[in-house]
């Protein structure tokens, strides 16, 4: 044997740098790496203390935080996650089953299959049983309360993987099977009356008959299954309400060659190095069918994120003039995916009441949990005032304090949230909302919200009330609360002393229309191919928009831009020469100047042609002022032709350019 | 800190060989003092001080031992150093233990408790107190004269590979090696792949099939208040999963100890130390005489030498001689730990060496190599059972379980991971009963690789180190689909 030849010597400086890799990747970080996918409460960053040392503390601490952080993590994750399931078709995440074919499942929606729910959630049958007994109470109350304010409450239950596709399953062990909790639920609301779906039994049925997959082998979500579950859910709103709401059309499957990642949320969870090979999957073309009579409701979902997997095969614009997502506790998304708040800061009573519909739902595993506790909390905060939650909640966490062994309850916050917590789970622990009727004490905030919904829904009231939010540098939300106060109390109303001209309404319904229309690609597509640029093409699309709506009498007659509009007529009416001399001659008679009589006139015509709005002094002193800028325009021949230029060159329509020209030259006067 | 973590294998291990290898020859034996003081202190760092403590006092004992004339003197100061040293690891492990049955005893008699507030066992206690009373004894016999520095009688004791689970080295087996030793480049190659197929064993192994043997039996320290459940759980339990929990046990407690002796091994060669062997295919023994010569055999040297041989060894008789080596196995299962399960474990294997030398030994000779591997190796499984379990009443039932014979079920939740882990186990844990097992064992344990060998050898190290780190991060890591709420 050769020693300390130069391959030996090579070998030891080879075996120096493997040892010495991850310490320089993780504080170098020379090379990047795809990250794991899955939520991991991260191991908080070790400080160093003598106290925490002798411990042992710090030394606990620096183990956790550095099986997470040191160099290499993530790939040699991945690269032991693709052996051992090349291997054993085994995984280190607890989270996810592979069970035959390649099929992944939640190990939730086993164990619920299989009736050993209890064994991990700690939570034994008989405790499930009275928790949803008593939820179903508590919705059954809520949905009565809600009905009052014409609020529609739907809830249901989410088919679960395991029951739909019960082939794949491996052999797990056994528990009760007699006791299903989303059966159990059904049941219960189905006594109260309360709008339920149990989307399981329904979904079984559709697998035998359904051509292809309702859920992707490789993810936790239901697939093209959501198509038919939210036609379901839609048909049930129309019946609740008596509306009639836009159509669902669902076409014959297409196959889809392209893998879309978020749909494999399972394989996601398994981290490993390659993907996995997926099945041919398909997919359901939808169009949405909808005339003059169709109502475009707003909704708030609260539910799991089954709810993403609508939103990508269905576009809930064409459905809903506006919906909101609380995901669980955690996360609210208004409108759009992209736009979301942190769901511990919602006002809960004021969501409940200012959306045509509420839709709750949770997946039959959920339901053996005693999480997100929503019928309770709707409930107290329907019937019971800020002042006495507050004032009940100190009252049980005192008597937490008292009761419990100190140690365990040393945290105060963890006392309120345990009293809160006990308080949603059991809403009879306050004495009004005892027993099986209805209870008739309500929140008192409930009449301010109603009020603040009207305002909302009152489309010159809103803009006039942003405007003047935007102009006094307000939020516009208190703005709103602000104003039912005052519609309550008998008080001076904000939009009274709102300064709006017409090209401002014509801005907010544009600014409207773009929120409508940008989520609309396929609308935009054909724009941006033209002007190959997205964003003029989007405002572009909400002019036309727009422009349309106001030439198809779309916007109500209480609306500022049909005054505007009405305005025009008869001042245009007043400029014909015949009128001119009568005009005239009234103002002579009268001792008044030819202007004050054209504004007099204008303004006694307006108000007798069945304009449900008196116009506002400011108002009209502002669309004079517009009017005589234009007209002045106009008759300036260079001016025009610049403007016509600019309509040329920008591509947009005129109104907006002379609009905009007028805005600028107000403005310039003023200053 | 142990080998198979983190802090270890990725900070300390590169930062104190880089240190050690950077440094003169003449100081890296206070590297590795400082370093493995440092070892030491984030395990124990409440202990190290007495630590530190009692080995100077040891030291300057025995120094004045050897420099003393008087064989009286020489005695009591042999036995002064011995006291210290097994009277902190009597304090120390078994303190709890003894206040713990003499308040029961107490309470029986109808007196009051004493009271005693419970103290922590400082890690690796069991091992350095036996290090440091070989020490004694050798330099008091005169096999080798006493270190002449402190610091590498420190280093003798204290030395991080074989601090904290062994192998027990005597010192006459380092004490040349502490002043003197040389490491060539293929002996630092060789402790490297040594130390690789001992991680390989602790993690790719023993880990696994633990995770499996925890979900059935519960955790090894076993909380008062899980023994109801556990004992539900076992009592239930069909004789099939019974059988395969503690093949599991049996193989798991086999390669966490043998892999983690050959870290030790090949921690210490990198620096040119060169430790005795502690296992030798210890299942594939044809008696529970030569299991124990095969499994910890720096353990059984230690008793051999120093307690079975002084109490009289086989020298008084047969009747003593039964006794002696019951007693040494008693205390042997006692030094195991401070639990009357490991006292009955002890026990157990004290009596069957005792019946090997009575007339089973000769049984076991004549039914042949096969019957008698397999009957070894079935009494030593369940002698395992007592070992595991500290709680003894759950012991005993799983024990009748095993010969319930009750084939109603299969609750063992393994995976297909598990059981072929538990196969490889089985492979490697008898292949040297083949000629072609004892070629491929001898080729692995090596230590005279040509150039090209090293380069493949050194790959297949290297791919197992990477595949190790990987395991021992990647099998707790179990990330939510969505956070919990």
């Amino acid at each position: 044997m050769k020693k300390n030849s130069g391959i030996l010597l090579i070998l030891f400086c080879m075996t120096a740098v493997l040892l010495f890799a991850p310490l320089i990747q993780q504080n170098l970080k020379p090379f990047t790496f795809k990250k794991l996918s899955g939520y991991l409460e991260p191991a908080p960053k070790p400080s160093f203390s003598y106290e925490a040392y002798k411990t042992g503390k710090y030394q606990h601490l620096a183990e956790g935080f550095l099986k997470e952080n040191f160099g290499f993590h993530d790939p040699l994750i991945r690269i032991y996650n693709q052996c051992t399931y090349d291997l054993f078709k085994t995984t280190s995440n607890k989270d996810v089953a592979i069970e035959k074919d390649g099929w992944l499942y939640h190990t939730e929606s086993i164990r619920h299959y299989f009736g050993t729910m209890g064994s991990i959630s700690g939570i034994s049958n008989q405790q499930v049983h009275d928790n949803l007994a008593n939820q179903a109470l508590c919705l059954y109350k809520t949905n009565a309360i809600l009905q009052e304010y014409g609020i529609h409450l739907l809830t249901f239950t989410l088919p679960t993987k395991s029951f739909v596709y019960p082939e794949h399953l491996r052999k797990h062990p056994i528990g009760d099977t007699t006791f299903n909790a989303a059966t159990f639920l059904e049941k219960q609301l189905a006594l109260y009356g309360v709008p339920h779906i149990n989307m399981t039994p329904w979904f079984q049925q559709m697998q035998d008959t359904c051509p292809i997959s309702l859920f992707y082998s490789k993810d936790s979500h239901w697939a093209s299954g959501a198509v038919f579950a939210m036609d379901s859910v839609l048909r049930y709103m129309e019946r609740l309400s008596g509306q009639q709401l836009t159509q669902l059309q669902i076409g014959t499957p297409y196959p889809v060659y392209k893998l879309t990642r978020h749909e494999a949320d399972l394989e996601d969870l398994l981290n490993l190095a390659r993907p996995l090979k997926h099945e041919p999957l398909y997919e359901y073309p939808i169009h949405y069918l909808s005339n003059k009579y169709t109502q475009r409701p707003t909704v708030w979902f609260l539910g799991t994120s089954f709810y993403w997997r609508i939103t990508r095969r269905i576009n809930f614009d064409a459905l809903f003039s506006s919906r909101d997502f609380l995901y669980y506790t955690s996360i609210y998304y208004t409108n759009r995916e992209q736009d979301y708040q942190p769901g511990y800061h919602i006002d809960l009573l004021h969501e409940l009441l200012t959306h045509d519909f509420v839709v709750l739902f949770k997946d039959g595993p959920q339901l053996y949990h005693q999480g997100a506790l929503f019928p309770g909390k709707f409930l107290i905060n329907l019937c019971i005032s800020e002042e006495r939650q507050k004032e009940k909640i100190n009252f049980v966490a005192d008597s937490i304090i008292q009761a419990w062994d100190p140690q365990t309850y040393a945290d105060s916050i963890k006392c309120y949230s345990q009293a809160e917590f006990l308080l949603q789970q059991n809403p009879e622990m306050f004495e009004e909302l005892r027993g099986d009727s209805i209870p008739t004490c309500r929140n008192p905030r409930i009449e301010q919200i109603l009020v603040e919904k009207k305002i909302r829904a009152d489309r010159t009231w809103r803009f006039l009330l942003t405007a003047k939010a935007n102009n006094d540098s307000l939020d516009v939300q208190k703005t709103f609360e602000k104003e039912a106060y005052n519609v309550l109390n008998n008080k001076e109303l904000l939009r009274n002393h709102t300064f709006f001209t017409t090209y401002d309404y014509f801005d907010l319904l544009v600014k409207e229309a773009l929120d409508d229309n940008c989520w609309h690609s396929d609308l935009c597509i054909t724009k941006s191919e033209q002007t190959r640029n997205v964003i003029n093409a989007i405002i572009e699309q909400a002019i036309d928009t727009v422009e349309k709506r106001i030439q198809q009498h779309a916007y109500d007659n209480d609306t500022l831009m049909m005054m505007a509009c009405a305005m025009d007529k008869i001042v245009k009416g007043f400029e014909k020469e015949p009128n001119l001399v009568a005009l005239r001659e009234k103002a002579v008679k009268k001792q008044i100047s030819l202007d004050k009589m054209f504004r007099d006139d204008v303004v006694w015509i307006f108000n007798t042609t069945n304009y449900d709005r008196r116009l506002h002094d400011d108002v009209l002193t502002q669309a004079f002022a517009n009017y005589r800028t234009e007209r002045k325009m106009r008759n300036q021949q260079q001016a025009m032709e610049s403007i016509m230029q600019k309509h040329q060159d920008l591509n947009m329509p005129l109104r907006i350019i002379l609009n905009r020209d007028i805005k600028w030259i107000q403005d310039h006067k003023q200053q | 800190m142990v080998f198979s973590s983190n802090v270890f294998l990725l900070y300390f291990m590169p930062a104190f060989f880089l240190v050690y290898f950077l440094m003169p020859k003449k100081t890296r034996n206070y590297v590795l003092l400082l370093a493995s003081l440092i070892f030491y202190a984030w395990g124990a760092p409440e202990f190290i001080i007495q630590l530190v403590v009692s080995l100077i006092a040891n030291f300057f004992i025995v120094r004045w031992m050897c420099k003393t004339e008087k064989p009286v003197a020489k005695k009591w100061l042999c036995a002064l150093s011995i006291i210290i040293s097994m009277g902190l690891l009597f304090f120390y492990k078994y303190g709890n233990f003894t206040m713990q049955n003499l308040n029961a005893l107490l309470r029986l008699t109808g007196h009051a408790p004493l009271q005693w507030t419970r103290i922590l066992l400082p890690i690796g206690i069991s091992f350095f107190s036996f290090q440091s009373v070989t020490y004694t004894l050798d330099t008091y016999r005169g096999v080798n004269p006493p270190l002449r520095k402190l610091s590498d009688y420190m280093l003798y004791i204290t030395m991080f590979p074989q601090l904290i689970a062994g192998p027990i080295v005597r010192y006459t087996d380092v004490a040349d090696q502490i002043r003197e030793r040389e490491s060539t480049m293929a002996d630092r190659l060789q402790g490297f792949y040594r130390f690789v197929v001992g991680l390989c064993k602790k993690i790719l192994i023993a880990d696994v099939i633990g995770l499996c043997v925890d979900k059935m039996l519960g955790p090894a320290a076993l909380d008062p208040s899980q023994v109801g459940d556990i004992m539900t759980r076992i009592a239930t339990l069909d004789t099939g999963s019974a059988w395969l929990v503690a093949l599991a046990y049996t193989f798991q407690i086999y390669f966490d100890f043998a892999g983690y002796s050959d870290m030790a091994i090949g921690l210490g060669r990198i620096m040119g130390f060169k430790f005795p062997e502690n296992f030798d295919n210890p299942y594939t023994s044809r008696s529970i005489t030569e299991f124990w010569r095969r499994w910890h055999k720096t353990l059984g040297a230690f008793i051999m030498n120093y307690l079975y041989i002084p109490l009289g060894g086989n020298r008084k008789g047969k009747a003593r001689t039964y006794l002696n080596l019951w007693i040494c196995f008693l205390l042997s299962g006692l030094w195991h730990g401070a639990s009357w399960n490991f006292v009955i474990w002890g026990a157990l294997h004290g009596l069957f060496i005792c019946l090997d030398k009575l007339f089973l030994g000769k049984v076991m000779k004549r039914i042949g190599t096969v019957p008698s591997v397999i009957l070894t190796f079935l009494t030593v499984n369940i002698i395992w059972v007592f070992f595991r379990i500290e709680d003894i009443g759950l012991a005993w039932t799983f024990v009748t379980r095993l010969f319930a014979f009750d084939f109603s079920g299969f609750a063992l939740d393994g995976n297909a991971h598990f059981y072929s882990i538990l196969v490889l186990a089985v492979l490697f844990s008898f292949i040297t009963l083949t000629p072609f097992g004892r070629k491929a064992q001898t080729a692995v344990y090596s230590t005279d690789y040509t150039d090209k060998q090293h380069v493949f050898v050194w790959i297949i190290a290297a791919l197992a180190f990477v595949f190790c780190v990987a395991a021992l991060n990647a099998t707790s890591f179990s990330p939510f689909i969505y956070f919990r709420f």
